[in-house]
């Protein structure tokens, strides 16, 4: 195992912990300097298991089951390079976005946040993920408190509860586990769950409480005003990375720990919820009038296509073809990954436009594409993305999971995945729309810094060249998963 | 049997009479009575290391914070408000569909299906450093979830103080309770010390030991000491991350010397163990009483 490991883990927190005590500027760079050190220590460790496939670390020596094991396949691999990339783009953003007497406050809690990120995807055991869901959703629940007037605080204490109460569930299912199997070790679980009663259960209630802390519809109440209450950087980091980290757990029990051509039904009724969530999400977007609600409502809409994974990959094996199973599998990956990118982008281009224009609303962005044309391109590429066209990450994953709905003849969850691109192409335009509208007299602006303009850009890029180079991450979502036709390494 | 009896009933009738009650006061003195009840029951299981922190940090701090809280809800509109008669039900409901879910699926698991870890915890026991198989699972076979734990009660800290609470008003002086303060506090010192070094071979250790310590805190607060206004000072900031910061720098420091992460040297593991359960006592009893200082106290 790589020297670049304890650095990975090590250094946000020690990030966090310098911020905390020293908030000058030394302090200040030091934390920084920490925080990048994360960064490149992920790229490192990416790097290796490219090179030499899955990388597993015992903690504190001991091995599974007695301790707890890290283990870095492909898809936890992506997810680290994915938390570094947007959590730098996030560090350079709110440098720029915050001012100066919320900064002492704000770069604690994101701090830790950015390292309780990693811990989730680098875990392999099922407890352990609980701690690491935990932290990571007590420093969102901060994070989303910081602007500290009584709306935010209520909806991020409403935040609060419902994660808490998924996390509860999810924890019941994990003790009932461990009373069936006797090990927390994810790997050592995978196929031994059996198809018993209360093996169901101790599923339903993991994914139940998963479902409520991805915010899946109906679940999904605690999250337009909790991700857009939030300052701007923060909710780019809820919506692009905190969701995804309970999707990530969801991800690991249905396809490392359970079978899952077992459950269909319940796999089904996932993808049903999902596409309940794509309508009413898009339709919600389209009709709100603050922008930041637009991109929230967004996010639910997009986390609905991740469900239709559970079906299609279920439905691809049962007709015994596990290339349409891998299609699914790909598609569901490259979707988490572009939706990250794509909506952390939104989110960022909301502040700078809150921050330009001193609203964000949408009927007072008229002459905004006069005023702010870059802003305003990055929203439209991002955009592109969420629609599902060509050139962008979010094209690549809906062709996956389009031709595999397609070839399995799952012809609702074809017409949901076009019908939601209709949708997702109506809030964008119209915001779009409403900034190319010439406004009597032109609104004032205030110039933004230049690293808040710098991180957006950075994103978009990365948008376009997932892309144009979609093989670069298709290649790795298969490393080390224990998918029919995919191979160990 | 009969007294196991009394207590499961016991159990039952303060939880209902505390959901119940008429206000927020009486509700959390029925609060801290069932956790106490809870205590005892974990005490009958055999399980005294859970039974301590139920009644240090369940019943004992979680009293405190909803006793200062509950200052807050003092009119009833309030209390109607956060959970009206229906959602009240219907939580009832939610939550009793599923308590006979978990009972039946645990009626399917009645069978016991083999140890689980214990075995391979009593086998690796002498390598641990300690001789109690609790504090050696929580602070060497698995210290990276004990790590993080600390790191949630360090989080939580930053929210609260992230909220910029406002002081509360200086309390008037009270003789009796400076008096009381002035025996309890040094006790409470004692105690604490003790859970804490007995944690290496006997139930106790950090969490337990914090929550006293924590306690003897707060005994402080309600003698007039104004911990929100020491917030700011880098030496409370320092106390309050100590734990997590030097948890953390002896876990990744072992990796610089060829070890794994949080893999102490077998020979230093017992010291490693006790200095870091040291330094995470004093962070966890800091923290708790931030909890409390920001309990009583309303945002600005």
């Amino acid at each position: 195992m790589s020297g670049a490991l304890p650095i990975l883990i090590g250094g946000p927190f020690a990030a966090a912990m310098v911020s905390f005590l020293f908030t000058g500027a030394i302090g200040r760079a030091l934390s920084v300097l920490l925080a990048t050190a994360s960064a490149v220590a992920a790229l490192a460790t990416s790097i290796e298991v490219m090179r030499s496939g899955v990388q597993i670390h015992a903690l504190a020596g001991w091995g599974a089951p007695l301790g707890i094991e890290l283990r870095i396949d492909g898809l936890a691999m992506l997810m680290l390079l994915l938390t570094a990339g947007i959590s730098l783009a996030v560090t350079t953003f709110a440098a720029g976005y915050l001012k100066g007497d919320a900064q002492p406050h704000f770069w604690p809690l994101w701090y830790f946040l950015w390292g309780a990120l990693n811990t989730v995807f680098l875990v392999s055991d099922i407890f352990s993920l609980y701690v690491c869901l935990e932290l990571i959703t007590l420093a969102a629940v901060g994070g989303t408190a910081l602007s500290g007037d009584r709306i935010a605080l209520s909806a991020s204490l409403r935040y609060l509860m419902s994660a808490i109460m998924g996390s509860l569930a999810y924890l019941l299912g994990v003790a009932m586990i461990y009373a069936q199997v006797g090990t927390l070790d994810l790997t050592q679980l995978s196929g031994r769950l059996g198809s018993s009663w209360s093996s169901g259960a101790a599923l339903s209630l993991v994914t139940a409480g998963l479902a409520m802390k991805t915010a899946l519809f109906p679940l999904h109440f605690w999250l337009p005003a909790a991700h857009s209450l939030a300052p701007a950087p923060i909710s780019a980091a809820l919506s692009a990375m905190v969701v995804k980290a309970s999707f990530y757990v969801l991800l690991r029990f249905w396809f490392q720990l359970s079978e899952p051509t077992s459950n269909q039904l319940a796999a089904h009724l996932l993808g049903a919820l999902g596409m309940a969530a794509v309508l009413w999400g898009s339709v919600q977007a389209a009709l709100q009038e603050r922008l930041k609600l637009v991109v929230a409502y967004s996010t639910v809409a997009q986390i609905g296509y991740l469900f239709f994974i559970f079906p299609l990959f279920g439905g691809a094996l049962a007709a015994g073809r596990s290339e349409w199973a891998q299609e699914a599998w790909k598609g569901g990956i490259i979707l988490i990954l572009a939706h990250a990118v794509a909506k952390s982008a939104m989110f960022l281009v909301s502040g700078a436009l809150l921050q330009t224009f001193g609203s964000d609303r949408i009927s007072d962005l008229k002459g905004a594409a006069v005023r702010a044309p870059l802003t305003l391109a990055a929203w439209g590429i991002a955009g592109i993305s969420l629609i599902g066209l060509p050139p962008s990450g979010g094209f690549i994953a809906k062709w996956l999971l389009l031709t595999t709905a397609i070839r399995q003849e799952y012809w609702l969850y074809v017409a949901v995945l076009l019908l939601g691109g209709l949708l997702a192409s109506v809030y964008v335009f119209r915001v779009l729309w409403h900034s190319f509208l010439t406004p009597e007299e032109m609104p004032s602006v205030s110039r933004i810094p230049g690293s808040m303009s710098i991180s957006i850009l950075a994103l978009t890029v990365v948008l376009l060249l997932m892309g144009l180079r979609p093989a670069i991450p298709l290649e790795f979502t298969l490393i080390g998963i224990p998918l029919p036709a995919g191979d160990l390494r | 049997m009969v007294l196991d009896l009394l207590l499961a009933a016991s159990l039952l009738l303060t939880a209902w009479r505390s959901l119940y009650a008429n206000d927020p006061l009486q509700a959390v003195g029925l609060f801290v009575a069932y956790g106490l009840l809870l205590a005892l029951a974990w005490a009958r299981l055999d399980a005294l290391d859970v039974a301590l922190a139920e009644a240090g940090i369940g019943a004992g701090l979680t009293g405190a914070l909803l006793l200062g809280a509950s200052r807050h809800a003092a009119d009833r509109s309030f209390s109607d408000r956060i959970a009206s008669p229906m959602m009240r039900a219907f939580l009832a409901a939610g939550a009793l569909s599923l308590t006979s879910i978990v009972a039946l699926a645990l009626w399917s698991l009645r069978k016991p299906r083999g140890p689980g870890i214990a075995p391979l915890v009593s086998a690796k026991l002498s390598e641990s450093g300690v001789k109690h198989p609790v504090t050696s699972v929580l602070l060497n076979f698995r210290s990276w979830d004990t790590l993080l734990e600390i790191g949630v009660l360090v989080v939580a800290a930053f929210s609260i103080l992230a909220l910029r609470l406002a002081r509360s008003p200086p309390r008037k002086y009270d003789p009796m309770l400076a008096a009381l303060v002035r025996v309890m506090v040094p006790i409470l010192g004692v105690c604490g010390g003790y859970l804490l070094w007995a944690g290496s071979h006997r139930p106790g250790g950090a969490f337990q030991a914090g929550a006293l310590l924590g306690a003897a805190g707060v005994l402080l607060q309600l003698a007039g000491y104004d911990l929100l206004a020491d917030s700011a000072r880098r030496g409370f900031r320092a106390l309050l991350v100590v734990g997590f910061g030097t948890f953390l720098c002896v876990g990744i420091g072992v990796s610089t010397l060829g070890h794994q992460i949080l893999e102490y040297p077998p020979t230093q593991a017992g010291s490693l163990i006790f200095w870091i359960e040291l330094v995470a006592t004093i962070s966890i009893a800091v923290t708790l009483n931030l909890l409390y200082a920001a309990s009583g106290s309303g945002a600005t």
